[in-house]
């Protein structure tokens, strides 16, 4: 596919409702794994007084 | 005293100018694993000769001695020796001459040239390294798949005036520092933002760090200090610090998180675990570590190269894959070489736990929101892409950078929208656009989001990084090829010009809109397109602000009120007829005055005793403006206005669009031709 095309089928393009399910669909689960992610990156108090010895 | 010795480059000369120094004893010195590494780098720089200046006073160990050691019955004093590296062969009878007779220019010249660097030798017993600056090897300078930070250290070498481009490295001494404080010491040193002469000592870093109370000397000896501490002692030396938690990250994630950050020369400190590497599946855990880093190596192998006071500056660090641990499968080796100048197998393996980054003040966004952003902007054109039916075979791709406004719009200013790939209109568009850009005003720092499609590059995200994260912090959108921008856009427009749609998708990725700014992107791509700002000027032109003022427009310091003046904001009842009834036909003198104002209203009155279409404004910025006359019997506008519309390229394509405005603001059927006004 080339950039034109790309362009084209852009601007050609239509959300129906059953699109807009599955992107929705799609998305939560980007943002639910996102959210999981997110948690194990979190520093809270622990991380920031944890002792680190020679 | 010797004033200096010289010795040819051997790792027993080398040995022996230690010892020399304040009496360490030999084999210390010899079997010493950061002596080891230093003399095989320089080995591999082809250093040939070594001058030993046995009195150095050094800032550094100046203060460390003045805080701790002074009160040590056996100390040896507040000076330190300080050695310096040569690939080329010297001699005490050339740099005798040289400092006798001051003539030989050529050989100043030559020792510039070969200057490798130089060490601080400390009066310490054990841990004597101090100060080091060498010269990073040249594969890491020049390798376009590397990048390393550096700084130019001058030295003054008995008045001969020698410079090496280096980040300062020294090792634990582990009384007033411990390796956490010489990774905080070197990312200073490679902190762009900070004057050398200004970087505290260890000790002092250590001191702030802690819980100090004036005059107590049991913060030594130092061991380590936690995350909270390292931060107060950045916190002290008044930069913004971000702390990443990584030990969850994969070895792709956590290089990417290092290239964003020294791409932007920001430097890192890396802490993590140290494992000993017993055979290929078998690790033991040792210690928690600490180093520097400040480059990286990204190709099929990526590397990194960091300052590890446990071995020395620049060590080369390779991704090793394995199960470390139940939930660690990878970390970094920790390289050296061997005689025959080939990589040693590791026996170390750090593994990392969280990175800290030190950033201007001002910097208060960490690259976090940036990532994020870029990243969902990604994923938004993946899933477009994915439930249109559309094979994802143009890969959109970004990488980011922070930058101060002065470098952005230098870069921009420098575009050349032709060879990015541009036709004539993408062109015309992008040279509009950056007109628009160069000339708003923005923060000091962004995070530039460099987006590229199928490889090429496409459009610039800029992030204001002084914002805060609730902030709307997208200042811009910089469009470097029409086609591929555009192809972004009306893909992702399909989201944005219906709110219902936008709202509903939105509220189902909360944690995308609360840790990025997604919205602010979506937001500012409606604006750059359809603000009413953007169409007045699409219209009816850029602001002017009215050039001059002649004098018979003010009076006592006051500007003349057109009271002929007429404000049309919309359709009303006045028609066109009664406004024109006073005009004389094919005569030059008869004429009203117009213009179209900031708002975009139509400003008409006539021109008296020479005050002309400022008096109808009001002085203030307007866009196109000229006259409106009879002639043959049929009206017609030009753009005669010497203020407002002597600047514009082409105001006759503004003049269409005001005959419209015209017919719009008067009820009655009536005709007007443009006439090209040529000055």
């Amino acid at each position: 596919m080339s950039v034109y095309d790309l362009l084209k089928a852009a601007s050609e393009m239509t959300l129906t409702d059953e699109k807009i399910s599955m992107l929705k669909h799609e998305l939560k689960l980007a943002d639910k794994k996102f959210e999981a992610e997110s948690k194990k990156k979190l520093v809270n108090e622990e991380f920031l007084t944890k002792i680190y010895c020679v | 005293m010797t004033p200096y010795l010289i010795c040819t480059f051997e790792k027993q000369t080398l040995s022996n100018l230690v010892k020399e120094c304040f009496g360490s004893l030999f084999p210390h010195v010899y079997n010493k694993a950061q002596i080891d590494y230093i003399f095989r780098y320089l080995k591999d720089l082809k250093c040939k000769s070594v001058l030993l200046e046995p009195t150095y006073i050094d800032k550094d160990y100046l203060e460390d001695y003045n805080h701790y050691y002074i009160k040590g019955f056996n100390n040896k004093g507040f000076k330190t020796a300080r050695l310096h590296f040569f690939s080329k062969e010297i001699n005490h009878k050339s740099i005798d001459e040289l400092l006798r007779k001051n003539k030989n220019k050529a050989l100043i010249g030559q020792l510039n040239n070969n200057y490798l660097g130089f060490m601080i030798v400390k009066p310490l017993p054990k841990t004597f390294i101090g100060k080091t600056c060498l010269r990073p090897y040249d594969s890491l300078i020049e390798s376009s798949d590397k990048k390393a930070l550096l700084r130019k250290y001058k030295v003054d070498l008995f008045g001969i005036p020698l410079s090496v481009d280096s980040i300062a490295f020294q090792e634990q001494d582990m009384i007033v520092s411990a390796y956490s404080t010489t990774a905080l010491w070197s990312a200073l040193h490679a902190s762009k933002h900070r004057d050398l002469a200004t970087i505290p000592s260890c000790s002092e870093i250590t001191i702030n760090a802690i819980n100090y109370i004036p005059g107590s000397k049991n913060s030594f000896p130092n061991s380590s200090l936690t995350n909270k501490q390292l931060l107060r002692a950045i916190d002290v030396e008044k930069f913004k610090h971000h702390l990443f938690k990584v030990d969850n990250s994969s070895a792709a994630e956590f290089h990417q998180l290092i290239e964003y950050h020294i791409n932007s020369d920001i430097p890192i400190i890396l802490r993590g675990t140290i494992y000993e590497i017993e055979s290929e599946d078998k690790f033991v855990k040792k210690n928690d570590h600490a180093v520097t880093v400040l480059g990286y190596k990204s190709s099929q192998t990526n590397a990194l190269y960091i300052h590890n006071d446990r071995q020395g500056p620049f060590v080369r660090s390779k991704y090793l894959n394995s199960k470390i641990e139940k939930n660690i499968d990878w970390g970094l080796t920790f390289q050296d070489k061997d005689d025959s100048k080939k990589w040693k197998k590791a026996h170390e393996i750090l593994v990392p736990d969280s990175i800290i980054v030190l950033t201007k003040n001002k910097v208060r966004l960490s690259c976090e929101y940036a990532v994020n952003t870029a990243k969902f902007i990604q994923e938004l054109y993946d899933t477009l892409l994915k439930v249109n039916g559309i094979d994802k075979t143009l890969q959109l791709t970004f990488s980011i950078k922070l930058k101060e406004i002065s470098e952005i719009r230098k870069e921009v200013l420098e575009y050349d929208f032709q060879a990015l790939g541009n036709d004539n209109f993408g062109v015309t568009y992008c040279q509009n656009k950056r007109l628009k850009f160069l000339t708003n005003s923005y923060s000091k720092h962004h995070w530039v989001l460099e987006f590229k499609l199928d490889g090429a590059n496409s459009f610039n995200i800029l992030i204001d990084a002084t914002d805060i994260p609730q902030g709307d912090a997208v200042s811009a959108i910089i469009c470097k090829d029409y086609i591929r921008t555009q192809a972004i856009i009306e893909l992702l427009s399909n989201l944005t010009k219906d709110e219902n749609i936008l709202e509903s998708v939105l509220k189902d990725i909360p944690n995308y809109e609360e840790k990025s700014f997604l919205t602010s992107f979506l937001n500012k791509l409606n604006d750059e397109e359809d603000g009413y700002n953007t169409y007045l000027d699409t219209f009816y032109g850029d602001l002017r602000a009215p050039s001059y003022l002649k004098p018979e427009e003010f009076d006592r310091k006051k500007i003349n009120k057109n009271k002929t003046r007429k404000a049309f904001y919309g359709r009303q009842e006045l028609s066109f007829k009664e406004i024109t009834k006073d005009l004389k036909n094919n005569d030059k003198k008869s004429f009203l005055i117009w213009a179209i104002n900031q708002e975009g209203t139509l400003i008409i009155g006539s021109e008296i005793n020479n005050n002309g279409h400022p008096t109808l404004t009001g002085f203030k910025p307007a866009r196109i403006a000229g006259e409106l006359f009879l002639k043959d019997g049929k009206y017609f506008i030009n753009s005669k206005s010497g203020r407002y519309s002597g600047d514009y390229d082409e105001p006759e394509r503004y003049l269409v669009n005001v005959i419209r405005k015209f017919k719009e603001v008067f009820p009655d059927d009536f005709e007007i031709k443009t006439q090209k006004y040529i000055p």
